[in-house]
């Protein structure tokens, strides 16, 4: 069943290599991504067994960022469709801000790297050992690299080698921490076999060499933190993000980030199963406040939207880091903030695509009157950005309330202080350009793109399953949810907490 | 035994003051190979005292560092310095006296590192593989920091990957032979699709140079 889930995608996207078809190879990437989504749901619906040696499992962490992945890849694919009807109208494009033209990389590169993207997606989320998670995890940098310079010119190979290289050299660090794992533990298992599966590490973590096991913790956090786009390893970000294709944004901040996020929790839990949680949770807790801030200094005076999204993604990547940091209580809040920034994040930015297409500026000064121009995106902007700062009625304001709540509860109060205040910050660096860019009277000279129907679809279903998630609560869900905050904290009780 | 090791350790330690030194990309290609080729036969010291099924999975693992780390990587970065116009290293952005002062201060830390964190396995614990380890790790970083040509930050990647690979090569007892190959098809890959990036780069700017990408950046509103 796993084997599938993360086999179907690589084949599909074989086969988009070498067909010869545009709109055939199109298709193949909306079956791909419809087959991997009823497959997931199957797995919701019926825990599959592990497979190989229990290296591929589904646990319940696993099985939510899973989800996560398919359906933003399903809505990306969907948007995908008619974005590629429209770019391959012609061979050479017009850069829609220098006016310099360039050409698109080939579709079948385009389409087949998305689809290796998601099956690489899948062996992060499945992975129950280490080692295996680390070559996922570099294996979804290297497939999504290509996705960034779709557009081919000199912004987009710079942002393409900022994010292969940042993301290469810190992945390379994590294998450090996962070396150094393997050293701490041959100290008590001399001579015998050491092995790096989930499973094996807890029950043998117990007389660990304490030094060993924090210096592979440090390398671990910092290595997958730049794939997470932590401050300050986040230096990729904003590029990567500004300059790619918006359905690849979208992914990247939605889906990638969360997968590596996964790394850094196995590695938080492999840290507590060795004794040694009181050492990763003030280095989480730095990490994210850290980020927190940062983000909110570069979203203060951001001018170009496509960034104030990323920077966005790093206040948000920093509060989860925290909320794990914080553990107890957070943990629920941190899974349900997961889910709410990736559904979230990525209708955003697709809406943020669209905006572009339509008005030719990604800057924030030149886009005015939204809402009486395209008033399908325009609203959908200004409620996305309702859902990204935690306004109620959307889930981000309960998850939160969480974090913050067990902040207090725990006596931080200092902290809980310092990220209001952030917080607040972000808030109004984001209202002002938003706001700025959805009222007013449009500028009359700068011509307007109307919008395609299949460009709103995807982020206004995003938006709702958001709503949908924070209201309804289905019970597959929860229980994910709630069997993801028992493996920090085996009391925690369901209700009360979560909404 | 340990005396191999540590020749192949202190044979990557001077290969690295030399990379730090060099200004020709092909001489640095050639660098990143030896070093390759000692990663490569790293496995095979003390193979003799195994028993055969671990004796297959060295075999396995050397045979394989060697195709990729001594073979395909300066195979690719050769093709990529003949078919660009960039074929030495244009003013790197500190001086390579100070480049190599800062190397051997790299060392020095990297040796102290190496007196906190000692090795549990008493056969390996005076050997010198965790500050050949670091030493790599820091050269890397000092070269893809300072050098402005895209491949010369490539070569400095492979430097970095080459230092962590020995602590972990050293260890291949213990990881099983399917990761340890994936970790290998992983790297390759990376250098391929930097090796593309950097075809697409010198074919877009006319050069390599990694300084003139500067566009990207937080412009005040």
């Amino acid at each position: 069943m796993i084997t599938a889930l993360i086999l179907t995608p690589f084949c599909l996207g074989l086969l988009a290599f070498v067909l010869r078809s545009d709109l055939l190879r199109r298709w193949v990437l909306v079956l791909g991504a419809a087959i991997h989504l009823l497959l997931t749901g199957l797995c919701i619906w019926i825990p599959p067994s592990p497979e190989a040696h229990g290296w591929l499992a589904l646990d319940a962490p696993g099985t939510l960022f899973l989800a996560l992945s398919s359906t933003l890849f399903f809505a990306a694919a969907i948007y995908a469709f008619g974005y590629l009807r429209v770019e391959s109208d012609s061979a050479q494009h017009q850069d829609l801000e220098d006016g310099f033209l360039f050409d698109n990389e080939p579709e079948a590169v385009f389409c087949g790297c998305l689809l290796f993207f998601l099956s690489t997606m899948t062996l992060v989320a499945a992975s129950r050992h280490l080692g295996l998670l680390w070559v996922a995890i570099e294996a979804t940098t290297l497939a999504s690299a290509p996705l960034i310079c779709f557009h081919r010119h000199h912004r987009s190979l710079e942002a393409t080698w900022k994010y292969l290289l940042v993301c290469s050299v810190g992945i390379a660090l994590a294998l450090l921490g996962n070396f150094f794992l393997v050293i701490a533990l041959s100290f008590h298992t001399a001579g015998s076999h050491v092995s790096l599966a989930m499973a094996d590490l807890q029950n043998n973590m117990s007389g660990v060499n304490p030094a060993w096991l924090k210096a592979a913790y440090g390398f671990l956090v910092i290595g997958y933190g730049t794939k997470m786009g932590l401050a300050p390893m986040h230096t990729w970000l904003p590029d990567a993000h500004s300059e790619s294709p918006s359905l690849v944004s979208a992914l990247l901040s939605g889906a990638v980030l969360s997968t590596a996020f996964l790394g850094i929790l196995r590695a938080t839990q492999v840290c507590a199963w060795g004794g040694q949680l009181e050492f990763a949770r003030p280095v989480l807790i730095v990490f994210g406040s850290f980020s927190v801030l940062v983000a909110a200094v570069f979203l203060f005076s951001q001018s170009d939207y496509k960034r104030m999204l990323a920077y966005s993604s790093v206040e948000h990547m920093g509060i989860m880091a925290l909320g794990l940091g914080l553990g107890g209580t957070a943990i629920a809040g941190v899974f349900f903030h997961a889910i709410n920034h990736s559904l979230t994040k990525a209708a955003l930015f697709l809406v943020a695509g669209n905006i572009l297409a339509c008005t030719g500026t990604k800057s924030s000064n030149q886009v005015h009157g939204l809402l009486q121009r395209l008033p399908f995106s325009g609203t959908l902007w200004l409620l996305g950005f309702f859902a990204i700062t935690g306004l109620p009625p959307f889930g981000m304001f309960f998850s939160k309330l969480i974090i913050l709540k067990a902040a207090v509860d725990q006596g931080a109060l200092v902290l809980a202080g310092v990220l209001l205040i952030l917080l607040a910050i972000v808030f109004m660096g984001m209202t002002t350009i938003v706001l700025r860019m959805c009222l007013g009277p449009a500028d009359p000279n700068r011509p307007i793109t109307p919008e395609r129907l299949s460009s709103v679809l995807p982020p206004l279903a995003l938006l709702l399953l958001a709503l949908l998630v924070a209201w309804v609560w289905p019970e597959p869900l929860r229980n994910l949810i709630v069997e993801s905050a028992r493996l920090f904290d085996p009391q925690f009780l369901p209700g009360g907490h979560l909404p | 035994m340990n005396e191999l090791i540590d020749f192949s350790m202190m044979g990557l330690i001077l290969l690295n003051l030399v990379l730090l030194g060099a200004t020709r990309l092909i001489h640095s290609v050639r660098l990143v190979a030896i070093q390759g080729l000692l990663l490569g036969l790293l496995p095979l010291w003390g193979i003799a005292d195994a028993e055969t099924s671990l004796q297959v999975r060295l075999y396995a693992i050397s045979l394989a560092t060697l195709t990729v780390k001594c073979g395909l990587f300066p195979w690719m970065m050769r093709r990529i310095i003949r078919e660009g116009p960039t074929h030495r290293e244009v003013k790197p952005s500190i001086a390579l006296p100070t480049a190599l002062l800062t190397g051997i201060i790299a060392l020095a830390l990297a040796f102290w590192i190496s007196h906190k964190l000692i090795l549990p396995n008493p056969r390996l614990a005076d050997t010198l593989i965790i500050p050949a380890g670091f030493f790599g790790i820091f050269t890397g970083l000092l070269l893809i920091v300072t050098r402005r040509t895209a491949l010369s930050q490539v070569i400095g990647y492979v430097a970095l990957e080459n230092g962590i690979y020995a602590v972990g090569v050293v260890f291949a007892h213990d990881a099983p032979l399917l990761i340890e190959l994936g970790i290998l098809l992983d790297v390759f890959v990376a250098v391929f699709v930097m090796g593309v990036t950097v075809f697409h780069i010198n074919r877009d700017f006319d050069h390599m140079d990694t300084d003139r990408m500067t566009e990207l950046r937080d412009s005040p509103p």
